[in-house]
């Protein structure tokens, strides 16, 4: 019987997922912190939940000498901290270290790409890997460039057996749009676009989903979903936590950097962009292009009217915890903005005129995602005005901690007199005996595997975000300009707060 | 915070949703939001189980269902102990409004015997007592017989029904019945089946040798299967190879293959064997019987697809000893043997109901493997059907 490339038992309704093909993963940055917190315990948790093909192999590639068997002891006990330990399955684990191996490879040495590339040949002899290769670069950002040039130069580009090669770059890509650029540039003359992952954010495709199935599988919120009816758009990314072990990182990010150009661009694309012809990976990325495109670009001479930054000082939570420039690795007199809030139009028929606010920060009150949709109020009011706390309708999507979709509607109190009150509808996705969402690393990882890259940014969408906030990340880094302090356990700086009430609005309290 | 009402009236709707009105004014009070309390409801679940164990069984799990569904749950004895059936049918009913303080989940419960003289009543008492504006889901947690005209009035209102195909007596003829009762209720209402459910870790092992394109030369010469199972037995110790029909019937009806002879007894009780075509070639597939020490040994063991003829190869997939992991193994020619470990993640009763309580499609897959089993006869073979230990 011929099959062809159809898989008989592919079906939408029979609800079983694809697993990947036998495959070899690089790991550039294989004794990194990344590797071991999240890329490792990632692949586990697929090789566990049965989503790798058997022949799956790893090999890690780092500037320290050690042995395969020396790696492997080191990434068990990585995976035994990094992954919840009723999870951890030694028959598990031993199957899948035995696709675990080390190649040193140092950067002033061709040596180690000769090597790397003759392990690769025997994995595909002995495990069946068949060609198939995916290099993920973990590294610190400045090694990309040197190590895309590497796999160039030896061929490693493109697989000899015909199987796929892939390359994942991790996030940031680039600091600015010139090295954005350069990255882009250097990376398209040894890999094509379609070879090309590049992370930008950690949405998971549930969120994607949950967010495009509310717009365009419900007929009620598709007609309201426009400048008519919809009066703001408050996107809010928060962390309670500090910079813990990023500061190295991050004083030279910023908040504005780390998650305002990338994951919440990505969010506003979702809540801004026009349905789709599909779902497929390149109909959803050409929607959300056509958003960055129409935003309306930041004048540089208004930027203190559309963005605000700030960073966190001491104290706080009613403990006296460390403010930014305590931090290990920063610097005592840094201007790194530890908060960013940017105010954004997006000129086209749909959005005209509605705001959209973005705010991303660490240190403020709790950890939460969401979108919120506020509507319009009504044109006129026939209650009195001590008929109570009345508001205009919200709907929010909350994207983490607890995924959920929440509607808050004016309702009458019990009573005599018209007493209005704000309630809630809520809906939550979480439940307690369903298996918690797959982590972020897992998700993306087997989407790069599997060759989806609904979720990973392409190269026009990175330029063009770049290229959007350029003018307010010039204007941040002039030495003149003072940056703000604010409390931890607040939502950021006073000026925050002006930069909605000029409009006559205010930020959330979730 | 739990609260119980004893129905003191003539049981009928009206008292029952009183009494659920009182208890929500309780807790309502008990708030401390200035007596606001959200209730939210989502579906009604009708779960008709044997007896009070079974009741019990089901209370245990409903606070965990209802996080994702809260609603209204109305949980039927069919077969109440003899002492309950003495009592006054109004002592015996329980109203429970139970609110979880940690996820705010709220739910009603309603606990009843079926009472000798009041079951032709049954299903007109609970439909009158559902949220008509939501989904009703009939998990039917017992046998088809005898209450099969019980079963078939709840089914008619039911948008979804959950069966669980592993109680069948006979898988020969209790197929027949879901094919039928899945023809009746196919234009309102979905049938979920968690025995097929919990084979989806088996399927989706078996599928992803087909997402390879590498592998599909082999795949595609595949002439010999075997299935090795052990005794699985039902509550009545009958032999139930529900699981093994299950499995043959997904495959051969997806690949196309047809039975060119009837169930062939190698060995009695040990190996049997079936002669298929496909395509212009022929598949023969073994049925290798272990005995089961247990009732936990019992069920699938190891599935192998073989090619011996054409390109040499094949792809296993087996139960680990411990009973908690699968191996999956590759041999193709001129390569190493490779293989994979992974978690069995059958999950739990709750979580497979919960699932299913969310799907709102038909399983056309599910469908299609009964439609063939019955075509092919092979549900009729004694050997493969009904065998009494």
């Amino acid at each position: 019987m011929e099959l062809g490339y159809h898989n008989p038992f592919s079906d939408s309704k029979s609800r079983l997922r694809r697993s990947a093909e036998p495959c070899t993963v690089v790991i550039f940055g294989a004794s990194g912190d990344l590797t071991k917190r999240k890329l490792i315990p990632a692949l586990y948790n697929l090789a566990r939940k049965n989503l790798l093909a058997p022949g799956f192999s790893v090999v890690g590639a780092g500037r320290t000498p050690m042995s395969h068997d020396e790696f492997r002891i080191a990434m068990q006990e990585a995976n035994n901290q990094f992954t919840d330990a009723g999870l951890v399955h030694d028959i598990v684990w031993q199957n899948f270290a035995a696709g675990l191996f080390y190649n040193m490879i140092r950067s002033d040495s061709a040596d180690g790409y000769e090597k790397l590339a003759a392990l690769l040949d025997e994995i595909d002899s002995e495990r069946g890997t068949s060609g198939n290769r995916l290099f993920y670069l973990a590294t610190p950002p400045s090694m990309f460039i040197q190590i895309i040039r590497s796999l160039g130069s030896r061929s490693l580009n493109r697989s000899q057996e015909g199987g796929w090669t892939r390359i994942v770059v991790e996030k940031p890509f680039g600091l600015d749009l010139t090295s954005a650029k350069d990255l882009n540039h250097e990376l398209l003359a040894v890999f094509s676009e379609d070879q090309v992952y590049r992370i930008d954010h950690y949405l998971g495709k549930e969120t994607v989903q949950n967010i495009m199935v509310l717009r365009f599988a419900n007929g009620i919120f598709e007609p309201l979903w426009n400048r008519r009816y919809i009066d703001q758009v408050q996107i809010t990314a928060a962390e309670s936590i500090g910079v813990e072990s990023r500061g190295e990182y991050y004083e030279q990010a910023g908040a504005l950097r780390d998650m305002v150009q990338n994951h919440m661009m990505q969010l506003l694309t979702l809540v801004a962009m026009e349905p789709p012809v599909s779902l497929d990976a390149t109909a959803v990325r050409d929607e959300k292009i056509k958003v960055v495109q129409a935003i309306r670009p930041f004048a540089a001479d208004s930027i203190d009217k559309i963005a605000v930054r700030g960073q966190y000082g001491r104290g706080g939570f009613g403990r006296n915890i460390n403010g930014y420039r305590q931090e290990k690795n920063i610097s005592q007199h840094s201007t790194t903005e530890t908060y960013a809030a940017v105010k954004i139009f997006i000129d086209n028929w749909r959005w005209a005129t509605v705001p959209f606010y973005l705010r991303s920060g660490k240190r403020l009150p709790k950890r939460l995602t969401e979108i919120a949709i506020k509507f319009k109020n009504v044109p006129h009011l026939l209650f009195d005005d001590d008929a109570g706390g009345f508001e205009s309708n919200t709907l929010a999507l909350r994207i983490q901690p607890d995924k959920g979709i929440s509607l808050s509607f004016n309702a009458k109190s019990p009573g005599q007199f018209i007493d209005i009150r704000p309630v809630h509808m809520d809906f939550q996705y979480a439940t307690s005996f369903v298996k918690k969402s797959p982590e972020a690393y897992a998700r993306l990882l087997l989407d790069a595997l599997l060759g989806d890259s609904t979720l990973f940014a392409r190269r026009d969408m990175v330029e063009k975000t770049w290229g959007l906030f350029m003018p307010i990340l010039e204007k941040w880094q002039q030495p003149t300009e003072t940056i703000p302090i604010y409390e931890p356990g607040s939502w950021g700086p006073a000026e925050a707060e002006e930069l909605l009430e000029r409009d006559g609005r205010r930020w959330r309290q979730p | 915070m739990r609260e119980f009402i004893e129905l003191t009236a003539e049981l009928d709707a009206e008292t029952v949703e009183q009494g659920w009105r009182t208890l929500w004014a309780k807790q309502a009070e008990a708030e401390k939001n200035e007596g606001l309390l959200v209730k939210r409801s989502v579906l009604n679940l009708i779960a008709v189980v044997a007896d009070t164990k079974g009741a019990e069984a089901v209370s245990a799990i409903i606070p965990v269902l209802a996080r994702q569904h809260p609603g209204r749950f109305i949980i039927l004895i069919l077969n109440p102990e003899k002492e309950m059936l003495t009592r006054q049918v109004n002592e015996q009913v329980q109203c429970q409004l139970i609110v979880d303080c940690s996820v705010q989940t709220c739910y009603e419960i309603l606990i009843m015997p079926n009472v000798p003289g009041r079951a032709p009543d049954l299903p007109k008492f609970v439909q009158g007592l559902l949220h008509h504006e939501f989904p009703v889901v009939l998990w039917w947690r017992y046998i088809f017989s005898p209450n099969e005209n019980l079963f078939n009035e709840f089914s008619r209102f039911a948008s979804r029904v959950i069966i669980d195909s592993v109680s069948l007596k006979s898988p020969a003829k209790g197929f027949a019945k879901i094919i039928e009762l899945n023809n009746r209720v196919k234009t309102n209402n979905v049938v979920r089946d968690i025995n097929w459910a919990r084979l989806t870790p088996w399927r989706f092992a078996l599928a992803g040798f087909y997402d390879i394109p590498v592998y599909q030369p082999f795949l595609s010469g595949i002439d010999q299967v075997e299935i090795e199972y052990t005794h699985q037995l039902s509550r009545h110790n009958f032999i139930n190879n529900s699981q093994v029909l299950f499995m043959f019937g997904w495959l051969a009806s997806r690949l196309g293959w047809r039975p060119l002879s009837g169930i062939i007894q190698e060995q009695p009780e040990i190996l049997h064997r079936i002669e298929m075509a496909c395509g212009g070639g022929r598949i023969t597939c073994y049925f290798r019987i272990y005995p089961a020490a247990s009732h936990r040994e019992a069920g699938l063991r190891r599935i192998i697809l073989k090619s011996e003829r054409a390109s040499p190869g094949w792809f296993a997939v087996a139960l680990c000893e411990d009973g908690c992991h699968m191996q999956t193994q590759i041999s193709l020619p001129g390569k190493k043997t490779v293989e994979k470990i992974s978690c069995l993640e059958v999950g739990s009763e709750v979580d497979i109901v919960g699932k299913e309580m969310n799907v709102g499609a038909q399983d056309d897959v599910y469908e299609q493997t009964l439609a063939y089993l019955e075509r092919t006869e092979i549900l009729w073979k004694p050997e493969m059907g009904e065998t009494r230990q």
